[in-house]
């Protein structure tokens, strides 16, 4: 008997089967009359094209990567060691050979517009050996950062990104072509692998380290608003003093006079690549500042500016009869946002000069008068809001 | 019992019983065969109409460059509706084609809304801006450009009236730096369904 009940019981399942699949096709083909029958008629409008600006509007914020002090009536150059191949170099803070596994970080500014692509993106280091007896030459390879994901590696301990020769600094420009987008520009982290190949280890000496390139509107060049030196195996952290509030500040080298002359004063420098054409909205600037010591006797320490195109003035804001700002604090801050007007296009953005001029008010130096001090920034930042048809 | 095979007893039986269908149904045909007289009557059905058309205000093809985030863009359109029978609802159907990040993204990307105006909308510029003289009411809230379908309300739908509709394209001020320089065409197709079918 059991043979022939599962044959019939599978003689009957393929009947049973398609009709079960008819079935779900005619209800589901009633269902669907049901729902699409009736009249309809269309009306259209459009084709409707929208196209964004190229570049949004936006604050973009640069810090003065280019200052000169010259409290004294005469220039010295006090720009960030690493934005320039110049005679100011930083010198590791420990000898350090192949192999340690020590290095040295960079974090790249933040002063591009976000979502622009980048082509030819470079690595610019420039260092030489700190020299000496049985000193080598000085080597690197590195690491590029994105966030906390490392995005491109060159060079290893065993084939170099670059060396320079001796005690002469050599500038190694590498493309690193996986950075993609100002969004990992701004805010890139390059870490560094020197090693110094004497038969007696010694420091080496970084004198640049940026990261040029080009958006489709501009070239830029991202310059480093904090380094970490670890080459000692214990992390010490710089920030570039006009790049943030914080612990690190600049404090001019002489004392400001007694009434402003136009040969003293700070003069900040800046790059914000902003692309030609772009409508600038507003400028400010930022400046945050206080007296090195405590003004006495009523006085204060006070300043206007001045800004120029290049070597062209543009502005002033203050004056000596009219300070922009005062204070007789040696340790409360000053915070002054100053808007400038007159830097209203990409011309004068990205040529942009600001000259503050100090002294003490309204007087100072000799028995009963304020005393005379200098002054204390911890940053100098300048906003630049603009967009790109 | 040996199961059904094919050439086995099943068929034949099939078979058999068709033969005898048939000469039943012949022998029928002769046994109720007479005279016989009929009447006739007839009816003519029609089907009404439904038209749905667009204009004379129409600026929904008039684009716009230079948007960023947090801009929109107004366009006015009139809905006309004719024919014999009156609609029961309406929905709306966008695409994009070129087609780019303004579209496909739902949360920060382009959003359309529809509002309407009892009376004509009242035009200035370019660019388009419109005023409502008389009382507005909300058609479609915010909602991503590009949509199938999507049900419209407070529509007149009543065969002879127009509506005037202004629609309002919208880029978030959420919108980042990834939709900036980007492209996108939008197609707009307003479908009107007649009402709920009734006894005639």
């Amino acid at each position: 008997m059991r043979p022939r009940v599962r044959h019939r019981s599978s003689e009957l399942r393929y009947p049973v089967r398609w009709g079960a699949v008819l079935g779900s096709a005619l209800a589901a083909f009633v269902l669907a009359s049901a729902s699409f029958a009736g009249l309809s008629s269309l009306a259209s409008g459009g084709p409707q094209t929208i196209i964004t600006k190229r570049i949004f509007p936006g604050p973009r914020a640069v810090s003065a990567q280019d200052v000169r002090d010259a409290s004294s009536g005469a220039e010295t150059n006090k720009t960030d060691a690493f934005s320039a191949a110049d005679a100011t170099v930083t010198p590791t803070s420990t000898a350090i050979a192949s192999g340690t596994n020590r290095y040295v970080d960079f974090t790249m500014n933040s002063g591009r517009p976000g979502g622009l692509s980048i082509s030819s993106p470079v690595f610019n280091f420039r260092l030489a050996s700190g020299g000496g007896a049985q000193a080598g030459n000085a080597c690197f390879w590195f690491e590029v950062r994105s966030g906390a994901t490392v995005i491109g590696t060159h060079g290893s301990y065993a084939a170099a990104a670059g060396c320079s020769a001796g005690t002469t600094q050599t500038t190694i420009s590498t493309a690193i072509a996986e950075v993609t987008s100002t969004d990992q520009v701004n805010g890139l982290l390059v870490r560094v692998y020197p090693w110094e190949t004497g038969t007696k280890t010694k420091v080496v000496n970084v004198d640049l380290a940026t990261v040029t390139g080009s958006t489709p509107y501009s070239t830029f060049t991202a310059y480093e608003t904090q380094w970490t030196d670890d080459t000692s195996g214990a992390p010490t952290t710089a920030p570039w003093f006009a790049a943030a509030v914080d612990a690190n500040t600049y404090t001019d080298a002489t004392n400001w006079p007694a009434a402003p002359v136009t040969t003293k004063y700070l003069k900040l420098t800046l790059d914000p690549g902003v692309p030609a054409g772009s409508i600038v909205t507003s400028v400010s600037l930022k400046n945050v500042w206080h007296a090195s010591a405590a003004v006495t006797n009523g006085g204060s320490l006070c300043y206007y500016l001045e800004t120029f195109n290049g070597a062209t003035s543009l502005a002033t804001h203050g004056s000596a009869a009219s300070p922009q700002a005062c204070t007789a604090s040696g340790t409360v801050f000053s915070s002054d946002t100053i808007p400038l007007t007159e830097v209203n296009d990409a011309t004068k953005a990205n040529n942009l000069v600001i000259k503050l001029y100090y002294w003490v008010s309204p007087t100072c130096g000799g028995a009963g008068n304020p005393t005379c001090v200098k002054s204390v920034t911890d940053q100098a930042e300048v906003t630049f809001n603009y967009y790109l048809d | 019992m040996r199961p059904f095979t094919s050439g086995s007893t099943l068929p034949k039986l099939i078979a058999s019983l068709a033969v005898l269908g048939a000469a039943a149904a012949i022998a029928g045909l002769g046994t109720y065969a007479t005279f016989t007289s009929s009447t006739s009557a007839s009816h003519t059905i029609a089907t009404g109409t439904l038209s749905l058309t667009s204009g004379p205000t129409n600026r929904l093809g008039t684009g716009a460059t230079l948007v960023a985030a947090g801009d929109s863009l107004q366009r006015a359109i009139d809905l006309n509706y004719a024919g014999s029978i009156s609609f029961g609802s309406a929905t709306l159907t966008t695409s994009a084609s070129p087609s780019s990040g303004l579209d496909t993204d739902a949360t920060d990307g382009l959003h359309v809304a529809i509002d309407k105006c009892s009376i004509a909308w009242t035009e200035s510029g370019p660019p388009y801006t419109y005023t409502c003289g008389g009382s507005t009411s909300t058609v479609l809230a915010s909602s991503p450009v590009v949509g199938s379908n999507v049900a419209l309300s407070n529509l007149t739908l009543t065969a002879g009236s127009t509506d005037h509709l202004r629609v309002t394209v919208t880029l978030p001020g959420t919108a980042g730096n990834s939709l900036q320089n980007l492209s996108s065409t939008i197609t707009y197709t307003f479908t009107g369904v007649q009402r709920a079918g009734t006894s005639q």
